[in-house]
């Protein structure tokens, strides 16, 4: 009986202690504005995210953290060392609850005292984000890797999986990872090396092709699934690499040719874009509208090999097409940005096809050293374009559309200029983007560790259905 | 033993170890070791591994490890140890004769320990049945610390219940262990680490399959063995015969000294012992031990020479002692071209660094993260080259991971509190030296050639003389005098007075161009020599010296003059090159 007791006793102490993070009823205020990291303040966040862990950059001895949108449902975190963890399900209960409406963040900290910060207040949107992300890791490095792969991180939770590893696979490079539509259903990406191909995934299961013609400048490259998923636009460019002597980019890239290709998934047939692709233009970057109608690239005039890389400007480009991806027409200047020293590139729609948003930078279409690159957004109605509030001072570059149209995931490097993390705006319906965040970590100090750099994050509506084993097994038989 | 040879001989082979691993005091590094199996050990060793800073230290570590193996086998196998003990040292012979190559890790010899350990538990228990319930706990523990070095473990758990004659339901013991062997990897695998199945099998030993020294696949057929000699020693005939041998103990003893000694002479290697220590010594910027090895060096060696040349760049005596040291490489010796070499990469970022070509050294640093592993003195490069760039965020990143470390943290919390006060950064010498080297402007580094970039960035940077004492070392190097003497009255600004070395080139330069003495009037050649051309024209016309027939005598006078360089030594041929 003795035993019991104790064990009870035990029980009832660590049920209490785990309950003891009552209410703070003595401290004093502070009108400093509480750093913590990430900057999870004055944000629009979706109501499926997972736990938005931070640290406060205060030192102090004990921290505590109330998170609620009214006296009803309040989540208290307490904390020796500054890190908010915030407890999974009581945070999805809460998100769950307070849709459209506001939540805040009251921070204590104390040193011998407690002190209580300024509220930190978010806001929680209706509309719901994907609920996975896709992208590719690897350091943010120059032409070496080791290792790399392609990962599918579900965004309500922490929960990471890897799509795909070059481990095995000879260690060769994985890369440019697509959807239709948002589906994980229909999915491709590129593998090099001795083991290199197309991997294609769809209703038909699981494919390797080498997608290849004697007259392309190269292999496929930057691909875009048609919305129907049957057919598949791909770049082709021949590219060179340089490095700076001096200067915030290390490393440039630059086209010195490139056209566009029409792979057809089920016939699997590889077409030149004949009326697109000039024989004086490079065309990258090709992107679909939502409706199939057009077809959107960007596409510079060619310079010769010794030529300044520099003058290499793309514009925004599209072509109307039949509803086999087929070119009506002759294509349109959409936006002329070279005429303005300007240089366009991924362009992507939103899927209910009202925006599309670009990146822009001073030349060339390697973006991702280039700090002067912004997202830009144009107006598909209006034709005009903004420059959208989320941008920093240093690299925003690629990015892609929630199947709501009302997420947007985008690389920047503005946590230290090296690596490209993913960040998420809230797109509202008049096109106005929110103050980002950056995807969410279990340990809130991960980026201050975290050398690699997140390449391509693509927004997925689900899982991927298929397995690392398939995939891999596909790739070497 | 063991330990007196790593704390000395050895010793290279620790410094390239700890050169080559980071052991961090996080709880992400723990949790990236917990992702596959094997994690467990490869975690120990960096932990053991960055003790090798101090090579004494480092050496205990080795040494124990090696010298657990012998204990062990003693106790699991008790007749043998009884009679031939010696046989308990041949898998610590073979694992320290493993060592020949210098990048055979600590990781298995230290999963080998511990498999063994795990023996030496199964062994230690009597009851069949309890002794049935260790393996099965044993198995997928040591499957998950140490990969696929497990099959050690639960073979000679077979062979050891196998070879028993009197073990109670041998059959359904031996049947329920491979089943647990084959299973753990295959379920963990589809259940936790998702790799492919040669890996979830056979990591550790099919990661470095090809790289992996014949001896291990030795050490593998001993092991094997060993139960079967255990079973060979318990024959009572035998046993007897053993026992009225005398000297058994002294040939035993005899025969272990052999071997242990044996194995260490056949470990060491000169040759890479100097290369590896050149670099170490490169590497905490030692510039005279870099010079005193590569004195001593037998031989031409690219990294040796390479070394050489920087540690006399960054000594200030390159336009002295140029020829005092080994350069029949030629300007070969000086850089190294970039061709995506993962060992090059280690390497040549350093003397862009001391070029003032920070974003080159930043990208040859990067590089060799990436394709070698984060490892200090890279994280030291990205931070230092990160800090002259001021892209101080990033450096940051690079100091905090260096700060958690045992060896590192007083160097980056130095710079980590000089990033926290810009001012004293702006005022860190070797921060404004650095930035006094970088280019002015920007442009597009060569890479295959270090002419091209030197030539770029005297343009953009006169002021750097650490590029034109190179650039001028490249020309006398390729037997391109012209350039030499051109380049040097470019920049004249940068020498008061000519060194002996370059007075006996731009001696030979003006011989030839007698009609531009008046363009080099700035510049001074001594008496001396003028009267050491002669004694050396006397000296070819009385020895009569050819290249692979040169008399000591003649090399001992002239040895370390241009003239012996061009004429006996360049690979560019034995005459000067014009290429105005």
């Amino acid at each position: 009986m003795k035993t019991i007791n104790s064990i009870l006793l035990v029980v009832f102490i660590g049920i209490f202690a785990g309950c003891g993070l009552s209410k703070i009823d003595n401290y004093t205020t502070s009108d400093k504005v509480v750093e913590i990291f990430p900057d999870y303040t004055d944000i629009t966040i979706p109501p499926n995210i997972a736990p938005l862990n931070f640290k406060i950059q205060v030192e102090a001895d004990e921290y505590f953290v109330e998170i609620k949108n009214n006296d009803d449902h309040v989540i208290k975190v307490k904390s020796t060392d500054g890190n908010i963890d915030i407890p999974i399900e009581q945070w999805k209960r809460l998100l769950k609850d307070n849709r459209g409406k506001q939540i805040t963040f009251s921070v204590y900290t104390k040193k011998e005292e407690w002190t209580k910060y300024p509220d930190i207040v978010n806001h929680i949107a209706k509309e719901e984000i994907d609920s996975h992300l896709v992208y590719r890791l690897l350091y943010p490095g120059y032409e070496l890797w080791n290792e790399m792969g392609i990962y599918q991180r579900n965004l309500e939770s922490f929960d990471e999986s890897p799509v795909v590893e070059n481990k095995a696979l000879e260690k060769g490079c994985v890369n440019c990872h697509s959807f239709a539509a948002n589906s994980p259903d229909n999915m491709m990406f590129h593998v090099r090396g001795k083991l290199g191909g197309t991997v294609i995934i769809n209703q038909k299961g699981l494919k390797k092709k080498n997608i290849k013609r004697e007259d392309m400048p190269r292999g496929a490259v930057y691909p875009s699934w048609h919305p129907s998923g049957k057919y598949i636009a791909f770049s082709s460019n021949k590219i060179k690499q340089y490095f700076h002597a001096k200067g915030s980019k290390y490393i440039e890239v630059s086209d010195f040719d490139s056209d566009l290709i029409l792979y057809d998934v089920d016939g699997e047939k590889v077409e030149r874009y004949d009326a697109v692709a000039k024989k004086e233009y490079m065309e990258t970057f090709p992107t679909w509208s939502p409706d199939g109608k057009y077809l959107y690239f960007t596409r510079a005039v060619k310079i010769p090999e010794n030529g300044d890389i520099k003058d290499v400007r793309y514009n925004l480009i599209r072509v109307a097409v039949d509803a086999q991806g087929k070119p009506l027409e002759k294509p349109e200047v959409v936006i002329d940005a070279a005429a303005e020293g300007k240089s366009v590139a991924f362009p992507r729609i939103s899927p209910n096809g009202k925006y599309l948003v670009y990146t822009l930078a001073d030349y060339g279409n390697f973006t991702i050293w280039h700090e002067e690159a912004d997202l830009y957004c144009l107006n598909l109605k209006t034709l005009k374009s903004e420059k959208l509030t989320l941008n920093s001072e240093n690299v925003e570059s690629y990015h892609s559309w929630s199947s709501n149209s009302n997420w947007m995931v985008f690389s920047s490097k503005r946590h230290d200029g090296h690596s490209a993390l993913p960040y998420f705006a809230y797109i509202d319906s008049n096109g106005i983007s929110h103050k980002p965040f950056v995807l969410p970590q279990r340990n809130p100090e991960f980026y201050n560790r975290f050398l690699k750099t997140y390449n391509i994050p693509e927004f997925i509506k689900s899982a991927i259905p298929v397995t690392e084993w398939q995939i891999v097994n596909t790739i070497r038989n | 033993m063991v330990w007196l040879y790593f704390a000395y001989l050895g010793k290279y082979v620790l410094l390239y170890q700890e050169s080559h691993s980071l052991f961090i005091f996080d709880n992400y590094y723990f949790s990236q070791h917990l992702k596959f199996p094997g994690g467990i050990t490869e975690y120990i060793t960096s932990f053991l591994v960055q003790f090798s800073f101090y090579p004494l230290i480092g050496a205990l570590f080795v040494a124990f490890i090696i010298s657990a193996l012998p204990f062990f086998v003693q106790r699991i196998f008790p007749v043998n140890q009884k009679y031939f003990f010696f046989l308990s040292f041949i898998p610590s012979v073979l694992l320290l004769s493993c060592y020949r190559k210098v990048d055979f890790g600590l990781s298995i010899p230290v999963a080998i320990s511990l498999n063994f350990a795990g023996l030496y538990l199964f062994s230690a228990v009597s009851s069949s049945r309890i002794r049935l319930i260790v393996a099965c706990l044993l198995i997928p523990i040591l499957y998950f610390t140490t990969a696929g070095i497990y099959h050690v473990f639960w073979l000679i758990v077979l062979l050891i219940v196998g070879l028993q004659n009197d073990y109670k339901n041998k059959f359904a013991t031996i049947s329920a262990l491979l089943a647990l062997a084959v299973a753990i990897p295959f379920f963990s695998n589809v259940y936790l680490f998702r790799l492919t199945f040669s890996d979830a099998y056979f990591r550790f030993i099919g990661d470095n399959l090809s790289a992996l020294p014949p001896q291990f696949y030795l050490l593998t057929l001993v092991i094997i063995l060993l139960p079967f000699v255990e079973k060979i020693s318990r024959n009572n005939v035998l046993k007897e015969r053993l026992v009225s041998m005398k000297y058994l103990s002294t040939f035993n003893i005899l025969l272990t000294v052999i071997i242990l000694s044996l194995a260490l002479h056949y470990s060491y290697d000169k040759r890479v012992s100097q290369m590896v220590t050149i670099a170490s010594h490169a590497n905490q910027e030692n510039w005279e031990n870099v010079l005193e090895i590569a004195n001593e060096y037998d031989g031409t060696n690219y990294l040796v020479s390479y070394y050489a040349n920087v540690a006399l760049l960054n000594s200030g005596e390159i336009e002295h002692k140029l020829f005092d040291y080994n350069q029949s490489l030629g300007a070969e010796g000086l850089f190294f071209t970039w061709d995506r070499s993962r060992k090059k990469s280690e390497h040549g970022g350093r003397l862009y660094y001391d070029l003032g070509f920070i974003n080159e050294a930043h990208h040859w640093a990067f590089e060799s993260m990436v394709s070698n592993g984060e490892n200090a003195s890279q994280l030291q490069m990205l931070a230092l080259t990160n800090l002259v760039n001021e892209r101080t965020k990033a450096a940051k990143k690079y100091l905090s991971i260096l700060k958690k470390t045992l060896f590192y943290a007083d160097w980056s919390k130095e710079y980590l509190s000089l990033i926290n006060s810009s001012e004293t950064l702006n005022d860190n010498g070797i921060i404004v030296a650095k930035r006094s080297q970088v280019p002015k402007g920007d442009f597009f580094m060569n890479l295959n050639d270090l002419v091209p970039d030197l030539v770029q960035m005297l343009k953009s940077n006169p002021d750097n003389e650490a590029a034109c004492k190179y650039l001028l070392t490249y020309y006398l190097l390729s037997n391109q005098i012209d350039l030499f003497a051109e380049t040097l009255v470019e920049f004249k600004n940068h020498f008061k007075k000519l060194s002996p070395l370059y007075q006996q080139a731009l001696f030979v330069h003006l011989l030839a161009h007698p009609t531009e003495k008046e363009k080099f009037n700035v510049f001074e050649i001594s008496n001396n020599t003028e009267l050491l051309f002669k004694a050396y024209v006397k000296g070819m016309q009385t020895y009569k010296p050819r290249r692979g027939n040169i008399p000591q005598e003649f090399s001992e006078k002239f040895g370390t003059t241009f003239w012996y360089y061009l004429h006996f030594v360049s690979p560019h041929g034995n005459k000067v090159i014009s290429k105005r």
